[in-house]
């Protein structure tokens, strides 16, 4: 039977505190509602939280298909949002200062479990370290995120900056997260792409926006995601706009 | 204090050097240290780091025995001609020929631990006119000074060798080109500052090429894309540093953000400013 290939999709944002996971979680849901068989991964390696966020509680982490040797397919395990998780291990040291051999094992993992998968979201770390840059590189799609302030979006940039300058890569997907509506994210989004064009030359990509509303820490509070806390409230529907978005590249 | 080895230790030092098929016996400067543990680390280094380490550790052994005084005179004046034939006699620097051994040791250190590592070529710029003008003694004079000043420019890990002529390269292991554009650039501003520099207008003109783990490159490949970028900067007017590579190519990019982004960033703070103003009025 042929296989499309699936998209490999990862989420960066340079600062952390952006939303990452909560973006992460919530497409992955819509995603995963829209048919779409989902795999979100926690590669946040040193300060992992998805499983936090989304209300499960791993025996086996990444950090056991590294140093105990785990393959990566048992890791994997099936939530009630309707995707499935690779966890992360939250606060080892070890995993925090992973050598380039061991990313490069849980890529290979990952790339042997992507075959079952139709998007697989790789929800990187804060910075721009050696693991955050090789999992921007192992991913076909790159989504940046940022919000409305100014440091936000100057990490952003740097992000793009590093990721382009180290391995060529030039398109990029925007999100702009907590933001009051939509005319402030095209705005804060047209700012950013004019500077990619005038100083790295190629423009970006707008893939969405999520309006800030107090669904959101509510949801979070409630270890939910948007689609079974507040399916009709702004929020969601951005989130839901943007898994449209992103069904489109397949 | 020095002292010669104990016959137990030479008996051992002899032991392993026949169980490794030596030609010649590895004589190391034992100072009190353990000429054991000196010997595995040898082991550990490649065949050519291994030279250099014997190179500059001089064999001074007290000895009583006669045919050991004559085989420690001997590997002396071996370690004399093997230094010849890898340092460069005017610059002190290294030379082609360790050049291209160790670039081969960094290109399999590469592919064995995904760290880049970057080669620059360096080639001065109007250094003819001094040749021409002020003779081939005051050239030389420059550069040695030039060899000088890229020694100070590179962090302990870089090596920099004399390609021939007025040309040099610099290795730089596990390392990103956008860092390797920030080291260039120390060599570029670095050559303005030699006396005489300005005068005759010389300057550098420097070449990148980052090799990855992934790059299908081999020496020959890697030499030829930093020499590239180098004509590159060359054909551009001089002084100045351009990257090629299997990586897309990038101008200028020295820190991840330069003051003008982030100036060009700021500026939306305004526009949101006067947008908030708009809004409320």
């Amino acid at each position: 039977m042929e296989h499309k290939r699936p998209v490999i999709a990862s989420v960066s944002s340079g600062k952390g505190g952006v939303g990452k996971t909560f973006v992460t979680v919530n497409i992955g849901a819509y995603l995963a509602h829209r048919g779409k068989k989902v795999l979100i991964v926690d590669c946040d390696l040193g300060l992992a939280n998805i499983d936090v966020m989304i209300g499960v509680k791993p025996s086996l982490t990444l950090k056991e298909a590294i140093f105990e040797d785990k393959i990566i397919d048992d890791i994997a395990i099936h939530t009630k949002h309707g995707f499935d998780f690779v966890p992360a291990s939250s606060g080892a040291i070890e995993m925090a200062q992973l050598m380039y051999e061991d990313i490069e094992k849980i890529k290979e993992g990952l790339t042997r479990l992507a075959q079952h998968y139709d998007t697989i979201i790789l929800d990187t770390g804060a910075g721009i370290s050696e693991s955050v840059l090789q999992f921007n590189l192992f991913a076909n799609k790159n989504i940046i995120l940022l919000n409305r302030e100014l440091t936000s979006l100057t990490d952003a940039y740097a992000t793009i900056k590093v990721i382009y300058q180290a391995f060529g890569r030039n398109s990029f997907n925007i999100i702009v997260n907590s933001t009051k509506n939509e005319e402030e994210a095209k705005r804060i989004f047209n700012h950013i792409d004019s500077i990619c064009k005038r100083f790295l030359g190629f423009p970006l990509q707008y893939l969405g926006h999520i309006v800030y509303d107090d669904v959101v820490p509510r949801s979070i509070m409630k270890q939910e995601t948007l689609l079974t806390h507040q399916d009709q409230s702004t929020p969601a529907i951005n989130c839901a706009s943007i898994a449209e978005n992103i069904v489109s590249w397949q | 204090m020095n002292r010669s080895p104990l016959p137990e230790d030479r008996h051992t030092i002899a032991k392993i050097l026949s169980k490794k098929n030596l030609e010649r016996p590895l004589l190391t400067k034992i100072s009190g240290s353990k000429p054991k543990a000196m010997l595995i680390l040898l082991d550990y280094l490649s065949r050519h780091e291994r030279q250099i380490v014997e190179n500059i550790t001089h064999p001074i052994i007290d000895l009583e025995d006669d045919l050991l005084k004559k085989i420690v005179e001997l590997e002396e004046e071996n370690a004399r001609l093997r230094s010849q034939a890898l340092i460069d006699g005017l610059t002190g620097l290294y030379n082609n020929r360790f050049f291209r051994l160790q670039l081969e040791t960094e290109m399999a250190r590469t592919r064995r631990t995904g760290l880049s590592c970057c080669l620059l070529m360096i080639d001065l710029d109007n250094f003819k006119m001094i040749n021409d003008t002020r003779g081939h003694l005051e050239g030389d004079r420059f550069l040695a000074q030039t060899a000088q000043t890229f020694s100070q420019c590179v962090r302990a890990v870089d090596i920099v060798c004399r390609y021939g002529g007025d040309e040099f390269v610099a290795i730089l292991p596990s390392t990103r080109q956008f860092v390797a554009i920030r080291i260039a650039n120390r060599f570029k501003n670095a050559v303005r500052e030699i006396p005489g520099a300005t005068g005759y207008n010389v300057s550098a003109s420097i070449g990148i090429a980052e090799f990855t783990v992934s790059s299908p490159w081999d020496e020959n490949k890697f030499i030829q894309s930093a020499d590239f970028a180098m004509y590159e900067a060359k054909s551009k007017g001089g002084n100045q540093v351009c990257t090629t590579g299997y990586h897309r190519k990038i101008d200028g990019g020295l820190e991840p953000v330069s003051i003008q982004e982030k100036d060009a960033i700021s500026s939306i703070r305004d526009s949101e400013q006067g947008q908030g103003e708009r809004d409320g009025a």
